[in-house]
């Protein structure tokens, strides 16, 4: 007796709920099948997107990939402040890309194709704040020549960042996006919140769908194109819910909806490309066999055990040669001292001891400082 | 009451402006102090440990007034001699005049501002532990201003010898990295409760610099400077 015909024989696990991986043990989850491009370790990796893209980044540096970082900050201020200040965090210092319009209109900026408006808000204390990377400073740029020159340093390093790169990974956040009704400009947050003074008048929301984000994406990744034909693209949407929605209605269903424009989205451009692929952070946080233990108390943080297992996924498919080798917990990148700083530090200390000497000091370990 | 002073190699210009057996003031110079503070108290640098060793408590007069000069110089580390990659910060008034040569980078002032601060927590760590030790006043003095002559810099090249064709880092720039690190050290001492001397008003220029009269080796004021200095704190412990 023969078994039935039907499109489903034959087919491998992963496309069997009760088959596939994690079906039984949910840390065995990987829904990655095919991918499409693996990535060597000397290949430069640009990051950029919302804030899960921070922890992709991170992972990248820790695990010995080449974190392609253009805008590193001056070697004179230490890692712990360079960290604060949102250097090397992604690729340049952009800080979160929450959407795909706001994707598209940094690079139109860094191409001299946008010059918003709004270039700069300026505060009543003389500080002055980026509108396009409001949080980039702790409390802002110290005045507005500061922040103009910054901004202009910025856009050469995306530029680099576009151009030097050999894969660009972005993670999709959000649709729901505030603009300037004036020229289209999109910021990545409301005005009022982190800088600048919300103006009815002239900020309005928009929610985008589908076929804009898509549109918005493959303009973006044409424009990389244009200055680097060969990169190839690693797209991902982010698993961390929504913060808040502009729509008069649950977060939770804005959150569904973004969502799910956002995958449908990145599935069509992928859908049209040879070198631009999707991997599944979104699914192997948000999959009903994790049962939600990825994220935190408050239900939208992803806790470090949930990128753990995004990123062991991520290196067995993209970068086996580093799934090895990888540390098992991600600790904090250690930079390497700058030479110049280490020979200012031990001339300046022989030049003190002789000016102590001179002085007939009293060395600190004969004097007891343990 | 005495006055007992501390601190790292800028406490020397005021020992050579004492009589040998000054009756008033000790001196101590301490070599690679903060190298030790930072070895022993970890990351972050304060931790809370003592670090001050019980012996010191033999060797010091508890009725005493303590002046602390401590962690002088790394505003020199890092804006004395051209650093490869060339830098500029605007100024308190947020200006930054352009300079001949090639173009520098812009760090922001607020991140090199943090900088130092982690080097002002550093100076009252330890500022604090010795204030422990001592009955009186405590009080910080920072280190002099910087010597607005590039040529005295290059002609005294000492420890530099090996980088200083890297050139001198324009004054201008080197007073602004100056002041900033005083700004910090300010607020860092008005956090602890510690009063901060400024450099006598005598010893500076029209420009804030240093005086010629009081110039030293490339970084260090001379004993001239340290006679301003001790008057300057007889009269702040007097008032």
């Amino acid at each position: 007796m023969t078994g039935r015909a039907h499109p489903y024989v034959g087919k491998p696990d992963y496309q069997f709920w009760k088959n596939a991986s994690g079906s039984l043990d949910a840390a065995e989850l990987d829904p990655v099948t095919a991918p499409k491009f693996q990535i060597d370790v000397q290949d430069r990796v640009v990051t950029a997107g919302s804030c899960f893209a921070q922890h992709v980044a991170r992972h990248l540096t820790q695990a010995g990939l080449n974190h392609h970082v253009t805008e590193p900050g001056h070697a004179v201020l230490p890692p712990e402040v360079r960290t604060r200040f949102n250097y090397g965090v992604f690729s340049a210092r952009y800080g979160n890309i929450y959407t795909t319009r706001q994707l598209l209109q940094l690079l139109r900026r860094a191409y001299s194709e946008f010059d918003p408006l709004d270039a700069l808000w300026e505060r009543e204390d003389g500080r002055a704040v980026d509108p396009f990377r409001p949080q980039i400073q702790p409390d802002g740029f110290f005045c507005a020549a500061e922040a103009r020159r910054d901004r202009n340093r910025h856009l050469a390093a995306v530029r680099r960042a576009v151009e030097d790169t050999d894969v660009f990974v972005f993670t999709l956040g959000l649709t729901e996006a505030w603009g300037d009704r004036r020229d289209g400009a999109v910021y990545p947050l409301a005005p009022g919140v982190a800088g600048g003074v919300f103006d009815p008048e002239r900020h309005v929301f928009h929610n985008f769908g589908p076929a804009e984000v898509a549109a918005d994406l493959e303009a973006a990744l044409g424009l990389i194109r244009a200055h680097n034909p060969r990169v190839r693209v690693l797209l991902t949407v982010s698993p961390v819910p929504l913060n808040a929605t502009a729509v008069a209605r649950h977060v939770v269903v804005s959150t569904a909806y973004s969502k799910a424009v956002l995958r449908v989205a990145a599935e069509q451009v992928c859908a049209n490309a040879e070198t631009v692929d999707y991997f599944p952070s979104y699914e192997i946080i948000t999959a009903p066999q994790v049962r939600g233990r990825y994220f935190a108390a408050d239900a939208r943080s992803v806790l470090e055990e949930g990128v753990e297992h995004v990123m062991g996924v991520f290196f067995r498919h993209y970068c086996p040669a580093l799934a090895q080798e990888r540390p098992a917990t991600c600790a904090p990148e250690t930079a390497p001292r700058d030479r110049h700083l280490e020979e200012m530090e031990t001339a300046m200390a022989v030049l003190c001891d002789e000016e102590l000497i001179s002085g007939e000091a009293v060395p600190a370990r004969s004097g007891g400082v343990t | 009451m005495k006055i007992t002073v501390i601190g790292a190699s800028h406490t020397m210009a005021l020992r050579h402006a004492l009589p040998p057996d000054d009756p008033t003031i000790r001196v101590i110079g301490l070599s690679n102090t903060h190298k030790n503070v930072e070895q022993l108290s970890g990351r972050p640098w304060c931790d809370g440990r003592n670090i001050i060793s019980p012996r010191w408590k033999d060797v010091l007069a508890r009725d005493s007034h303590f002046v602390s000069m401590m962690r002088g110089n790394y505003h020199n580390v890092i804006g004395l001699i051209e650093h490869p990659r060339r830098f500029d910060i605007v100024d308190e008034a947020g200006r930054m005049r352009p300079l001949d040569g090639p173009p520098r980078q812009v760090v922001p002032r607020d991140a090199m501002r943090a900088m130092f601060a982690l080097h002002a927590e550093v100076a009252m760590f330890s500022t604090r532990q010795f204030a422990a030790l001592f009955d009186g006043t405590t009080i910080f003095i920072s280190s002099p201003p910087p010597i607005r002559s590039a040529e005295h810099i290059r002609s005294h090249p000492s420890a530099f010898k090996r980088i200083i064709h890297r050139g001198v880092v324009p004054a201008r720039i080197r007073k602004k990295l100056y002041d900033l690190w005083i700004e910090t050290l300010s607020a860092a001492c008005a956090e602890a409760g510690i009063a901060l001397l400024p450099p006598p008003p005598e010893a500076l220029d029209e420009r804030g610099f240093l005086s010629e009269a009081f110039w030293g080796d490339a970084t260090h004021a001379n004993a001239g400077y340290g006679a301003l200095l001790r008057r300057q704190i007889e009269e702040h412990l007097n008032r």
